[in-house]
């Protein structure tokens, strides 16, 4: 039942294996990039040995590891490609094919996913972290659960942007929601910038009620050993809940998008 | 003296192999093969003005690169090319001016604009005076029947009716030549008689030298006087298309389904050229016997259920030129 | 002439503004998330700088208006010059081939064919930005600094537009660039700012010679802020802004040249 999932997963790894310059410059960007946010921090914490709970090596790691997530929201064009499958029609044969939509489109992202977090973001992490000298998560179990949380904030990830890639079906355009959603609203609020403990107050209570955290701070937060005990519980509930919910409505939507379908003949 | 001549043209490209696998695709990353693909191999030949010639060719045969060099998209690896006195690629810009170019595949039109503003936009490009704009205008509204969708998008146009469009968007500047790159793909019969039509008129009409490539000789056998045929990169004929269609296209193909599959089919006077199951295709000369005596010998002999007749195809041309030879 | 392809150019970008006002709302999403976007991230910024009060001796007031110096040429950038943050897809779907049918330059005819409107909202908000900025420095209204800034932001969208062109052009050798360029560019515009004198000296170094970003904030700022931090480079890097652009011109037009070069003869 997974297997036929997993040819997509496969197939699609393979893919990316043929593209290679851009890869190669693709690392070499954001390891540029990251420099910039170390050198950052390195700078604003000359002179202060802890603020907010975080110390020089902290707050590094921190950066590092969340530079590294962000990747993920970088790399992954489902909404662009189910726009492009709208607009051309092939999503037709998609939704006749006798597997589930939903599930396919993540097989898929996640084969290039796998590339990507292989060939960019562990050598990107690892050059880092030999650098800088930065922390490992406390334990292994918090490793574990560190690589857990990442998979779950990715689907997250993924489910908005497979959400706003359906809506494709009714705008013709959705640049614009993306923009407003992944620019906008995941940048702001996934703490790939600076820690949630550095937002004000008022900006982090919104941030508490939207799932972007879940994208990358959790995460993050998880290694560097911020959340522990009941928090980390808690985190990883609130991206549990978060990834129910947006799985839930990528399915109604794309049920309702597969309606209007067969009924007005798209 | 020739508005178009082309001598010893050739365009090679390097191909890089993709290899497939994960290692042997990883191993590419360093080091890569390549092939040399001679996509016009020592082409030659030359246009009158007001010529209306079709280049013909199957899928690959090298018809669009050709196009290419022509228009001065492409340089070549070697040979000459002088159209108007020009050297396309050195000339690119004096040349666009004098020439308009129609893509089948790709429309040149601003896809989410009225198709009037395409117009408009073309005019202020190629620089067309007020009145002459008007004029052309006026004309090719009229022959090709654009004005119900003049103020319609694009992106909301029927195939057929951008086609039209893009007719017209090549020849608001009344360019010497027109050259196009597949015109017919991907319409419908009517549209296309359309397009051959309007084609003639316009040659007949304007003085406008054409060349048209195609990989459908339906097009060119009502269309164009002179028809150069390419396969593989050479030019394999070029002359009048009835010599051609004396010479090798009097073969015509019976497509038969039969009712069972027989073991042994014996007919006099034909070729059976291929068999897929209960179908078969067979070959005869027209000239030797007409289709209603075949048919007559079929049904004598063996049960059917459908048959059709076809003209030959391309690639049948081809094969029977490399067969019989060219003279 | 030139009113030839000035008139040619308001109408070609005109054509794209109207296909893509035809998706109102579209455009208006988009507005709203990147001024969403630029105001939170300055939110943050600013909630970061005010904690930590300096930066390598530069105040939050400086570093904002170094942002916004860098957001402006960044902002100007993108509305002139967007069309080439997805540039490969000229050469994949081959409407590169449409540009040379037809009797302009073909660099003018891309660039024609694409202003970005949606960037003017990133452009007001760093246009207010770097007012208030400019406000919290206590720098002096004076006619030669007004001439100064309009040619350092002049310079520097020049600077910005050409890391673009080069990264473009890389295209039509790889035919697949993806979003490389895109990339480049925003990591170059976060580099921009803040003060240099935070990268270690191979960082700076690559910033000065090899993206030369420096030259878009940082080197036009000592003499705007009077900062007097030269880190080892000749001082007159602080007025080379527009010399720096003119190079960074002429390099990237040859590269585009042998570019287009390229694909003239490989087509592909
Ligand atoms: N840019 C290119 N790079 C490499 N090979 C090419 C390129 N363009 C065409 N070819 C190859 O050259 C041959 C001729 O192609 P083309 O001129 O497009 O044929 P046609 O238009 O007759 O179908 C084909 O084998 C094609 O694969
Ligand atoms: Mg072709």
């Amino acid at each position: 039942m997974m297997k036929k999932y997993l040819i997509f997963t496969v197939k699609a790894f393979q893919r990316t294996l043929t593209y290679r310059f851009e890869l190669w410059m693709e690392l070499v960007i954001n390891v540029l990039f990251m420099l910039v946010y170390v050198y950052l921090w390195k700078a604003l914490y000359t002179g202060q040995t802890s603020v907010e709970g975080y110390d020089l090596n902290k707050i590094l790691t921190y950066i590092v590891v969340s530079q590294t997530l962000l990747t993920f929201t970088f790399t992954l064009r489902v909404a662009r490609i189910i726009e492009e499958k709208v607009r051309t029609g092939e999503v037709v044969t998609d939704l006749m094919k006798p597997i589930d939509f939903q599930l396919m489109t993540l097989a898929t992202a996640a084969g290039t996913s796998s590339h990507t977090a292989l060939f960019n973001m562990l050598p990107k992490f690892l050059l880092f972290y030999g650098t800088f000298g930065l922390l490992l998560p406390p334990s292994l179990l918090t490793l574990l659960l560190f690589i857990t949380s990442v998979v779950l904030g990715y689907i997250i990830l993924f489910s908005l942007e497979f959400i706003i890639g359906i809506f494709a079906f009714w705008l013709v355009e959705i640049r614009g929601i993306y923009a407003l959603v992944i620019w906008g609203l995941s940048m702001l609020f996934s703490g790939y910038f600076l820690p949630l403990e550095f937002y004000p107050t008022f900006l982090a209570k919104i941030g508490e009620v939207l799932p972007f955290r879940a994208i990358i701070y959790f995460p993050t937060a998880i290694y560097t050993g911020q959340l522990m005990g009941e928090s980390l519980v808690t985190a990883m509930l609130i991206q549990l809940a978060w990834v129910a919910a947006l799985v839930g409505l990528g399915r109604l939507a794309y049920r309702a998008a597969f309606r209007k379908l067969v009924i007005q003949g798209g | 003296m020739p508005i178009i001549t082309v001598e010893h043209l050739s365009k090679h490209f390097k191909v890089y192999k993709r290899r497939t696998g994960f290692w042997r695709s990883l191993s590419s990353t360093v080091s890569r093969r390549h092939d040399i693909i001679k996509a016009v191999d020592d082409v030659s030949f030359s246009l009158d003005r007001g010529e209306l010639v079709g280049y013909i060719g199957a899928n690959g045969a090298g018809k669009s690169t050709t196009i290419k060099m022509l228009t001065g998209i492409l340089v070549p690896s070697s040979g000459h090319i002088d159209v108007m006195g020009l050297t396309p690629y050195r000339q690119r810009k004096e040349n666009t001016r004098r020439i308009g170019v129609v893509f089948g595949q790709r429309t040149q039109l601003w896809w989410d604009l009225p198709v009037i503003d395409s117009f408009e936009l073309l005019k202020q490009i190629y620089e067309i005076p007020q009145n002459l704009y008007k004029q052309n205008l006026e004309f090719f509204s009229e022959m090709l029947q654009l004005q119900p969708f003049l103020s319609t998008p694009v992106r909301r146009l029927s195939l057929g009716q951008r086609m039209r469009c893009d007719l017209t968007a090549a020849l608001l500047h009344d360019p010497e030549i027109l050259y196009l790159d597949e015109p017919t793909i991907g319409l419908d019969v009517v549209a296309k008689e359309q397009v051959r039509q309007f084609l003639r008129e316009v040659n007949a009409e304007r003085q406008v030298t054409v060349i048209l490539t195609t990989h459908d000789l339906n097009d060119v056998e009502k269309v164009c006087q002179r028809l150069i045929i390419i396969d593989s990169g050479k030019i394999i004929y070029d002359g009048g298309i009835n010599a051609l269609k004396e010479r090798y296209g009097k073969t015509r193909m019976l497509i038969v389904d039969l009712a069972q599959g027989y073991s042994d089919i014996q007919l006099e006077g034909v070729d059976l050229t291929r068999r897929d199951g209960n179908r078969i295709w067979l070959a005869f000369d027209r000239d030797t016997i007409s289709a209603s005596e075949v048919i007559v010998q079929l049904t004598g002999r063996y049960e059917i259920q459908d048959l059709t007749i076809s003209e030959p195809e391309i690639e049948e041309i081809v094969r029977r030129i490399y067969e019989m030879g060219v003279h | 002439m030139v009113r030839r392809y000035f008139k040619l150019y308001c109408l070609l970008a005109g054509a794209y503004v109207r296909s893509r006002l035809q998706y109102r709302l579209s455009f208006g999403l988009m507005c709203f998330g990147i001024v969403i976007s630029e105001v939170c991230l300055l939110g943050l910024l600013g909630a970061l700088l005010v904690k930590f009060r300096t930066v390598n001796g530069w105040t939050w007031a400086e570093v904002v208006f170094l942002y916004g110096l860098g957001n402006l040429a960044y902002s100007f950038m993108r509305i002139l010059g967007s069309q080439l943050d997805d540039f490969d897809r000229y050469i994949i779907r081959g409407e590169l081939d449409g540009v040379l049918i037809r009797p302009v330059p073909p660099l003018f005819y891309i660039l024609a064919s694409r202003i970005e409107l949606i960037h003017v909202s990133r452009a007001l908000t760093s246009v207010a930005i770097f007012v208030v900025a400019f406000h919290l420095t206590e720098i002096r209204w004076t006619l030669e600094v007004a001439l100064f800034t309009l040619t350092t932001i002049v310079s520097g969208t020049l600077i910005m537009f050409t890391l673009m062109l080069i990264s473009a052009t890389v295209a039509l050798w790889t035919t697949k660039s993806g979003k490389l360029t895109d990339l480049l560019i925003s990591a170059t515009k976060e580099a921009t700012a803040f003060p240099v004198s935070i990268y270690p000296l191979a960082v700076r170094l690559l910033l000065t010679f090899i993206l030369p970003v420096a030259f878009v904030t940082y080197y036009p700022a000592q003499q705007l802020l009077q900062k007097g931090e030269f880190l080892g480079m000749p001082e007159s890097f602080q007025f080379a802004a527009p010399v720096v652009a003119l190079i960074m011109l002429c390099v990237s037009y040859l590269f585009w040249c042998s570019g287009l070069r390229r694909y003239h003869s490989t087509g592909s």
